[in-house]
């Protein structure tokens, strides 16, 4: 390392960082209580379980929902309420205000059995019996799927495989194409990332090698997250937000061995999804095919599924009602950002309320 | 810590943060740095399944005793949830046939 950089280093840390770094690190576990206490607070009932998994029905805000319901998918490696992070800073309840029907996948926290569920299943099995209860429930034929990051790529596939049961698709930061030069292209790559051997004698990824590979990216922003708290400790407005978002980003769950490897292999390593040779239950799978509306959303400043990477759905699917929207943000920002509720929110709603049907959709609040 | 202090720290400390992130990087996209961060994680993977082999060869608990059963669980949870699936399309049909 230059050793310019290290003095600095050792300048700042003397200079008052030491202090605030100690302050922040033992605050960790009552801002993690904290943040506890906040996320996914919404109101929800569970309408369907499937091992692990869970299905919630937020209840509604306005008097009469729109009649298509929308499933919201997360990632299978962080956990849902992202969505929901704060009752202040909720894309959920935002979602509500505008009288969508909205459903929430949590895909739950994994178990030595599931290191046995394959992606295939978790798409043409779990995913369709959610969407199931889903349609029976709300008596639609159809539903809105909203995928973020890893669940926009099963958004996306799940259209693919059954038009039928997708209103309106949308995949928020979700790559299509994994070759491209985001570090997690970079950190897979077969020369030097032996899924086989990882999956083989884990099984699933345990929660705190996943944690430890996300903070790697960058490590050092961990300081400027410190300073933040430091700065506005007294602030509890800021201090709700900054909490539950602490509170996630430790928070990862494990992700089951099958999944990750075919994960790894066949869309990091082998880009198998753009180029036409993934298969599902030995499907192929072709996103031309895609002729649902759809609006594909990505951030200029997203290092974990890089813009160009998600955006290109966009140009490969054939619907005829389709949009984009490229947001100057980041992947994590974008969606619980300070300015979401500006940038992605309301056009967002309002894509989705012009397409749910029921009353024509007013301005979005 | 005064205001203005706390702005020249929070100054120097982002300038700081910035160059050392692109050193970081740089050094994590490395491919020698990654084929030696590989060749390590490869031996302790290693290690582990001879560790668990072993005690699975001795008879004492181990990870790896309960993949069959592990197995077997995931295998009748998946046909659970297939039946009450079809059993839940059955009853839509059903009333759907029967009318209001």
């Amino acid at each position: 390392m230059d050793p310019e950089l290290l003095e600095r280093w050792a300048g700042l840390w003397d200079a008052g960082l030491r202090a605030i770094w100690q302050q922040y690190a033992a605050a960790g576990e009552s801002l993690r209580e904290q943040g506890r206490a906040l996320a996914g607070q919404t109101p929800a009932s569970v309408v369907y379980t499937e091992g692990r998994a869970r299905v919630l029905r937020y209840h509604p805000l306005v008097e009469s929902p729109r009649p298509v319901p929308l499933l919201c998918i997360p990632s299978m490696i962080n956990r849902y309420y992202v969505m929901d992070l704060t009752p202040e800073r909720s894309l959920v309840r935002f979602l509500l205000r505008q009288g969508i029907d909205v459903y929430m996948l949590d895909w739950g926290t994994a178990t030595p059995p599931d290191r046995y569920r394959t992606l295939d299943e978790s798409i043409a099995g779990v995913l369709r019996r959610v969407v199931g209860a889903i349609r029976r429930a709300s008596g639609q034929p159809a539903v809105s799927l909203l995928g973020y990051c890893m669940g926009g790529m099963m958004a996306a596939v799940y259209t693919v495989l059954f038009p039928q049961d997708v209103a309106a698709l949308v995949n928020l930061a979700g790559p299509v194409n994994y070759h491209d030069d985001g570090i997690y292209s970079v950190w897979t790559r077969p020369e030097w990332f032996d899924a086989d051997r990882l999956v083989d004698t884990l099984g699933n990824i345990p929660a705190n090698v996943l944690n430890t590979t996300f903070h790697l990216v960058r490590p050092t922003d961990q300081l400027i997250q410190a300073l933040n708290y430091w700065e506005r400790r007294d602030d509890p407005a800021f201090l709700r937000a900054f909490a539950a978002l602490h509170l996630w980003l430790n928070d990862p769950t494990p992700f089951p061995g099958e999944i990750f490897r075919k994960y790894v292999k066949d869309l990091y390593q082998q880009n198998q999804l753009i180029l036409g040779q993934f298969t599902i239950h030995e499907q192929r799978i072709d996103l031309g095919t895609i002729a649902a509306p759809s609006l594909t959303i990505a951030a200029r400043r997203d290092h974990i599924a890089p813009w160009e990477s998600v955006a290109v759905l966009h140009e490969m699917i054939a619907s005829q009602d389709k949009a984009l929207i490229v947001l100057e943000s980041g992947h994590i920002g974008m969606v619980v950002g300070s300015d979401a509720h500006a940038k992605l929110w309301p056009r967002l709603a309002g894509w989705l309320a012009a397409r749910s049907g029921g009353e024509s959709s007013a301005p979005p609040t | 810590m005064s205001d203005p202090f706390a702005a020249s720290l929070r100054a120097s400390l982002e300038a700081w943060e910035r160059q050392a992130a692109a050193y970081w990087d740089s050094l994590i996209r490395s491919p020698d740095v990654l084929r030696r961060i590989s060749r390590q994680a490869n031996l302790t993977l290693d290690t582990t399944r001879r560790v668990t082999q072993t005690l699975e060869r001795a008879g004492l608990p181990a990870p790896a005793s309960h993949e069959g059963a592990a197995r077997e669980l995931y295998l009748l949870e998946r046909i659970a949830h297939q039946l009450d699936d079809l059993a839940a399309r059955i009853a839509d049909l059903e009333s759907r046939l029967d009318g209001p």
